[in-house]
């Protein structure tokens, strides 16, 4: 009996709705929770995590299922966060805001990233494929650049530092309660993108994605017409990417350009990679795993100080030298199937 | 294949629970800021933290925002020597209530995610007490933050004008509940670049041509410039903003000195931003007074740029305050990072939180903030000290103390800003000599 | 009108990235590959020669043919050692592998340098003069990426179409398996691609850190418009990547001459728009060619 109740709830559609429940009704309870403290950088980086998931699932869908190279995605990213912003903030931000309700800055970034998908895709996409890769990171790196330098439209290189945070208002400012319903929630939400991922890739519209991942022309030959395809998988995902995009905003109540350089886009690939591309749960535990690296690397740090001053240096040698190793000795990463990804 | 993904996610959310759990279990001796974001309105020193212990532990920490990677990189470690040598001294006079103090530092690279997960990291993990640091992108963004997490942040170098108006104590050092919990030892950008407006204007410069770093600390400094040269009679005639690392800023010199000025003014956000630029610029030979903005008053920046740049002006905080001497020689006997100006205030940063720590009633991070104000400040009847040494005895004595540090006086005011002298340095070879003073009364009206 | 002197800017910052995009151009023609850690094999160049300069004191000239030298060997082992097993792999394997290396490479030079800035010692000095032409001034280190970009590419030119080697690596960029058939051994050449395209790379490193503040950052900060250039240039074609770094120099140049005060610093993002309307002005072209050196 336990056993069955038990079943249910590790169905990730259930599990996120009880996730997000009870997330709410922590903040509904006005109960105020109490974290160890030592927990609560941990919790932090668990949240960051869930954001990051998604947009490490959405990659996954364009390259791991389609065979699509995006450098760019923490674009989407960015494009949510800026877009819930400027319709968020106070007026009093510097730069455009319009001290709209939250669920409108939700809206807008849907609507911006479709916008910015259809743009960047459709200009992008026909090339070959390492060109898709430099124009979608050329893209990104516009993004920043431009809204760095635009002070009277996008705050410039501050950004938005006062955006309104819901999840914090209802825990009334208190900082466990808030981390706390905060993780809940996002469990909920990362949980629910992987239901809709995975039935995404389940069925027969999965199929198409994985024969034109493994050879475009021969499935655009037998009539499935595969920019239809990879267009409608680089705006979906680029809109999941900007509804993480908009929610985090909300959470940290700030938008600013240095939050979505290509460092982003890095890890997400790194992450992607060594967990396994074409793997919704593989490349989630691989973007866990080199998460948890960073943060466990950094706790490395009670070192004589010629060490830890040099030990950023390290970590990101290490990082750059594991993504090194994984294409070479491993690339279909720990849980990938290499048959499907065409990996001999 | 459903099955072992159900269980994955089963899994992961256990294991979080389980996390979370067992991360309580590692408890830690006494300064665990886990609970108590209850403040207290009514003032007097009430036990608002359950964890507080009344005899002290044997360590205490304080933490550092560091910069081992990114922009600010290359100026770590002189903070990092700074900081060490005021530790060390505490420490050989037996330490705030005995404890030994120590530094724990972990990267922020000037990035805000990074910063904000470090800040719950020192705090909670490290056990800090205090923090030092922050930048002028990562403090406006995480501002709110520190009263969070109720532990101090002492800003030593970022000048970003946003903490202009945010209160430190409020004046009220009893009272934490209307607390911003960051205190700065540096001018904010506003006065430095007052008291260049200032200089030329007393100079008969009435004209000037601004050139500045495309980033939010430099374009701070110009604003401020701005403001208060427009505000004494000054025109300006020309604005070019430059990005960083470019190969050559011909382009942009030659944009700027097609306008007419006397004088032009470079707010270059950084000793390596500055060089090129101004080699650049010597090389065309257009002529006409420089007058930069404090960032680069270095050795580096003037033996790189050579005995051609002889005559640069330079206009900044002096940041050498009363015991500026005293702490320059211990610095130097500390190891072979040679100093920036900023760096001085890490040193009066630890000596503040130390000094505020002992004066506490209770050992804790909500101790230092209600002491660091009137251990900064000069009130009536304060002993004057300039280092932890003399503070602790005169503490022990009963007495109240205001602490005059290296770089400023520290006499914080209710936003936590102090207020310093600004100097008027001129290049020399390979150093940089202080021309004139400009007290700040003086600077009031343009301000 | 664009002034005498606003071109010669372009022409100085179009030289600094020509010289550093026909190393990544040769590269992506002949081993078929982005290589993003070229701007560390520039950074390798820079440092060498602040080693050669100002530690050993040597004067400008050695130092450079030093560490041309050296650099070429460094970027060679490196490419053997960690591209080379990958070379049948295709294009992206190679391109995550740069990126990687980019980071390994960049953050090493950091554990061992440090992050600190350092300044070139022993560069040009001195600048000409003159009124022709509306008047201008060319500062003699300006006078020499200039000319040293122009001998480069005309000792490229020689290369390729006097001598032996050079002719089999045009064969090999046009089509691998027929020179492979007729004898041209393919490992060979590109091990020669690569000493070329490192020494070039290292003569770009050590001519920007003349200029410039010496990081472990400093060649890659620029990966993004050498880049594009070569891309602008034509895959594979040092000419045209040479001939794009003049022409995004001399729109760097204008762009900061011209653009409105609040937007000046724009002109780098001009430069990234420029390089997506190129790519897609060329989708059509690429699609069918692979990597050619166009004489």
């Amino acid at each position: 009996m336990i056993g069955d109740r038990l079943k249910l709830l590790s169905n990730p559609g259930i599990f996120g709705s009880a996730a997000l429940l009870a997330g709410i009704a922590l903040l509904a309870s006005r109960l105020l929770l109490y974290p160890p403290g030592n927990a609560f950088v941990f919790i932090e980086v668990g949240i960051l995590f869930l954001f990051y998931g998604l947009l490490v699932l959405g990659l996954n869908l364009q390259y791991g299922f389609t065979g699509i190279i995006n450098f760019g995605h923490v674009l989407f990213f960015g494009v949510g966060g800026y877009a819930t912003a400027m319709l968020v903030a106070p007026e009093s931000a510097r730069g455009i805001a319009l001290g709209l309700p939250w669920p409108i800055g939700l809206a807008g970034a849907i609507i911006a990233a479709a916008l910015v998908a259809g743009i960047v895709g459709f200009a992008s996409l026909p090339l070959r494929e390492e060109y898709v890769a430099i124009a979608t990171l050329a893209a990104a790196e516009l993004f920043t650049d431009v809204t760095a330098n635009l002070p009277s439209i996008t705050g410039g290189a501050i950004g938005y530092v006062s955006i309104p945070q819901p999840i914090n208002i209802w825990a009334g400012g208190h900082y466990g309660t808030f981390l706390t319903s905060t993780l809940l929630v996002m469990i909920g939400v990362l949980s629910f993108g992987y239901v809709v991922f995975r039935r995404l890739t389940d069925g027969p519209y999965g199929r198409v994605l994985r024969a034109i991942r493994a050879d475009k022309e021969i499935t655009d030959t037998i009539g499935k017409h595969v920019f239809r395809y990879e267009m409608e998988v680089f705006v979906f995902a680029a809109i999941v990417a900007a509804i993480a995009g908009s929610i985090y905003a909300l959470f940290i109540g700030a938008a600013a350009p240095g939050l979505y350089t290509a460092d982003v886009t890095f890890l997400l690939w790194i992450g992607m990679l060594v967990g396994g591309a074409g793997n919704h749960r593989g490349v989630l535990a691989g973007l866990g795993i080199v998460m948890a690296f960073e943060l466990l690397t950094r706790f490395l740090n009670d070192l004589p100080y010629y060490t830890s001053q040099q030990f950023g240096a390290l970590r990101l040698a290490m990082i750059g030298l594991l993504l090194i190793v994984i294409v070479r000795y491993r690339p279909e990463g720990i849980w990938g199937n290499a048959k499907e990804q065409g990996i001999e | 294949m459903d099955t072992t993904m159900k269980r994955r996610q089963y899994l992961k959310g256990t294991s979080i629970v389980a996390l979370t759990g067992a991360a309580g279990c590692v408890g830690s001796e006494g300064n665990n800021t886990t609970t108590s974001t209850t403040t207290d309105g009514s003032g007097g020193t009430t036990g608002t933290t359950s964890t507080s212990t009344q005899s002290a532990p044997d360590n205490v920490v304080f933490g550092g925002l560091a910069a081992f990677s990114g922009t600010f990189a290359p100026y770590w470690p002189a903070n990092h020597q700074a900081i060490m040598t005021a530790i060390d001294e505490v420490n050989a006079a037996g330490g705030p209530k005995g404890a030994t103090l120590k530094l724990e530092e972990r990267d922020t690279g000037g990035k805000v995610q990074q910063a904000r997960q470090v800040i719950p990291q020192l705090v909670n993990n490290d056990n800090a007490q205090m923090l030092m640091g922050g930048t002028s992108t990562t403090i406006p963004a995480l501002f709110d933050r520190f009263a969070e997490v109720q532990t101090a942040l002492i800003n030593p170098w970022a000048g970003t004008t946003f903490l202009n108006d945010k209160p430190a104590d409020n004046g009220t050092p009893n009272d934490i509940s209307d607390d911003g919990w960051v205190w700065r030892t540096t001018a904010s950008d506003t006065l430095p670049a007052v008291g260049a407006a200032v200089h030329l204007k007393e100079e008969g410069m009435n004209r000037v041509g601004l050139m500045h770093l495309d980033t939010p600390g430099a374009r701070s400094w110009v604003e401020g410039f701005e403001e208060s040269f427009e505000k004494i009679g000054g025109t300006i005639t020309n604005t070019v903003p430059f990005a960083p690392d470019k190969s050559s800023y011909q382009a942009e010199l030659s944009r700027l000195f097609e306008a007419d000025f006397d004088a032009w003014v470079l707010a270059p956000g950084g000793t390596g931003q500055a060089v090129p630029v101004v080699k650049d610029w010597l090389s065309a030979g257009y002529g006409k007074q420089l007058m930069m903005s404090n960032s680069s008053r270095t050795t580096d920046f003037a033996s790189a740029v050579g005995s051609e740049g002889d005559g640069i002006l330079g206009c900044g905080a002096t940041l050498k305050g009363p015991n500026y001497e005293a702490f320059l020689q211990k610095y130097k006997q500390q190891g072979d990072e040679e100093l920036h100006a900023f760096a001085t205030g890490f040193y009066d940063a630890v000596n503040l939180g130390a000094l505020a720590l002992h004066a506490a009633d209770e050992f804790s991070s909500v101790g230092i903030e209600k002491n660091l104000g009137p251990v900064g400040r000069n009130n009536e009847g304060d002993t004057v000290v300039t280092t932890f040494a003399e503070g602790k005895e005169a503490l022990d004595n009963g007495e109240s103390i205001n602490y005059e540090g290296a770089s400023t006086p520290c006499n914080f005011d209710k936003f936590g800003e102090v207020v310093t002298d600004i100097g008027v340095f001129e290049m020399q070879g390979d150093t940089w000599t202080q021309v004139k003073t400009l007290e700040s009364n003086e600077l009031q009206e343009a301000a | 009108m664009v002034s005498t002197q606003t071109l010669i800017f372009g022409l100085v910052i179009g030289s600094y990235i020509g010289l550093a995009a026909i190393g990544f151009s040769l590269i992506h023609g002949l081993v078929n590959m982005f290589n993003i850690a070229h701007g560390e094999y520039m950074t390798i160049g820079a440092y060498l020669s602040f080693v050669l300069m100002n530690q050993l004191g040597l004067g400008l000239f050695v130092s450079l043919v030093l560490g041309i030298a050296a650099t070429s060997i460094a970027g060679l082992a490196i490419a053997k050692f960690f591209y080379q097993p990958l070379y049948e792999t295709g294009p992206i394997p190679l391109l995550l592998t740069s990126i990687g290396l980019s980071f390994l490479l960049r953050n090493v030079i950091q554990l061992g340098f440090g992050a600190d800035n350092k300044y070139l010692e022993g560069g040009l000095t001195g600048v000409y003069r003159t009124d022709a032409l509306g008047g201008f001034f060319l500062q003699y280190s300006q006078a020499l990426v200039i000319a040293l970009a122009l001998l480069t590419i005309l000792l490229l030119h020689l290369l390729l179409t006097r001598t032996e080697l050079g002719i089999a690596m045009r064969a090999t960029s046009n089509n691998e398996t027929l020179a492979q058939i007729t004898g041209v051994a393919t490992i060979r050449i590109r091990d020669y691609v690569w000493l070329l395209a490192s020494g070039t790379a290292g003569l770009s490193g050590i001519l920007l850190a003349q200029q410039r503040t010496l990081t472990p950052a400093l060649g890659y900060n620029d990966i993004l418009i050498i880049l594009t250039a070569a891309i602008l240039g034509g895959a594979g074609n040092v000419y045209g990547a040479v001939a794009a770094g003049f022409f995004l120099g001399i729109v760097s140049a204008t762009a900061t001459s011209m653009l409105p005060s609040g937007m000046a610093s724009l002109a780098t993002s001009v430069i990234f728009f420029m390089l997506i309307v190129a790519l897609i002005v060329k989708s059509h072209v690429i699609e069918g060619n692979r990597g050619v050196i166009a004489t």
